[in-house]
């Protein structure tokens, strides 16, 4: 009897495979084509009027694109919604990004920062591969210019590795970040992995950079504004608040 | 010494009255990295030949149309190179706005000016734009490339 029905069981096994997508590896709609749009797995905060500067501690664990027909990163953003110049360009915001990024191209996992600043276009630089290590990334208004520019660093603890550029102004009116973003982005329709990932010290800039130098900072206290497509995924481990952490610590992963 | 000190104490509590915080929010310090910067590597992207990196529209595209651009949501066959040239770092700055730390201004990069579409996405919740114009910037050494944009029409 049981040897009868093995068979059969396994006939639907597979139809139910089969229709599921038939391939194993996943699949998600985050394509140009298929769904002209980008996934994510964020968390965003726009509790302020300005935040100054953005940081976080983003662990690159293995990232991968192998076999994927578009990208999955991690990373921060600081976001200017509302700069006259900002809402003219095509994207109708200005940014500065860092982070790390696998793609079609590469499939190891590489640092990049992006921006679109005021009166400028969009760049986006390579300083070199990520490898499998902690890494800081900082971005923070400099106040010691004028118009302020932004500065991005990214940096592991020993100093080992140490990137760092600037992202000027070229309309006169500087940067005013109105909301942070962070987490995982991912585009195209198969085969990106990102294994579970915490962004932890996840901290913003209250004023400035001055000429002292500084980086001052509260943490982030609340949750922020939660989004995931599923893939890819966030969730609070620690939330905010949480006692021995700074601003929390926010998992990403992708792709099942 | 004093003089840091005397700064950081006058830094802080301009910070703490210009910051709408509650007492127990007084702002704390993290000092950003000090050191030089690490040389831009670029990513693996011309081959380098044995008599060297080959900056021409030709190499370009082979490039492109095998492993397309970075963050590029467009298809590789879309992206057309129009010109590549050899030119020194300041020149490229002056025309591109690249940014290459750690690379000396005299020191020789090759700018690609791309045509055709180029789909770039911005952070959410804005939706992917297409570009008419675009260029990259490779190391003329490594053949790596250092960064890339669009360009206005």
């Amino acid at each position: 009897m049981h040897t009868s029905r093995t068979p059969a069981l396994a006939f639907c096994v597979a139809l139910c495979w089969l229709a599921l997508g038939g391939t194993s590896s996943a699949q998600y709609a985050c394509g140009m084509r298929t769904a002209g749009r980008h996934c994510y797995a964020v968390t965003e905060w726009s509790e302020h009027p300005e935040y100054f500067g953005a940081y976080s501690d983003i662990p690159q664990l293995g990232l991968s694109c192998a076999g994927c027909d578009g990208f999955v990163d991690n990373e921060i953003w600081m976001i200017d919604d509302f700069t006259p110049e900002c809402q003219r360009n095509p994207f109708r915001q200005c940014w500065v990004e860092a982070g790390y990024l696998a793609d079609i191209g590469q499939n190891l996992p590489y640092l990049f920062w992006a921006d679109f600043a005021p009166g400028g276009q969009f760049r986006i630089a390579f300083p070199a591969y990520a490898a499998i290590s902690l890494n800081h990334f900082m971005i923070v208004k400099d106040g010691r210019t004028s118009p302020a520019s932004f500065l991005v660093f990214i940096y592991n603890t020993s100093h080992s590795t140490l990137f760092s550029a600037l992202s000027p102004t070229s309309s006169g009116n500087p940067m005013k970040a109105n909301r942070i973003v962070m987490g995982q982005e991912l585009t195209g329709t198969m085969g990106a992995t990102a294994p579970a990932t915490t962004f932890t010290r996840n901290i913003w800039a209250v004023v400035p950079l001055g000429p002292e130098y500084v980086f001052w900072y509260q943490p982030q206290r609340t949750r922020g504004f939660e989004r995931q497509d599923t893939p890819p995924w966030e969730r609070w481990t620690r939330p905010p608040g949480t006692p021995g952490t700074e601003g929390g610590e926010l998992t990403t992963h992708c792709c099942r | 010494m004093r003089i840091r000190a005397l700064t950081v104490s006058l830094a802080l509590s301009a910070v703490a009255l210009a910051t709408p915080a509650r007492a127990d929010e007084t702002p704390k310090a993290l000092e950003p990295p000090a050191g030089e910067p690490s040389r831009v590597a670029g990513l693996p992207a011309l081959t380098v030949h044995p008599g060297g990196v080959i900056l021409d529209v030709k190499e370009v595209g082979a490039y492109i149309q095998a492993h397309n651009l970075p963050r590029n949501l467009g298809a590789a066959k879309d992206v057309k190179v129009l010109s590549v040239e050899r030119l020194v770092v300041a020149e490229a700055r002056e025309r591109v706005g690249i940014d290459t730390t750690g690379f000396k201004d005299d020191e020789p990069v090759g700018l690609a000016l791309l045509g055709g579409t180029l789909v770039f996405g911005g952070p959410p919740p804005s939706q992917p734009v297409t570009f008419a114009h675009g260029y990259a910037v490779f190391d003329a050494i490594t053949g790596n490339l250092l960064m890339l944009g669009t360009l206005p029409d």
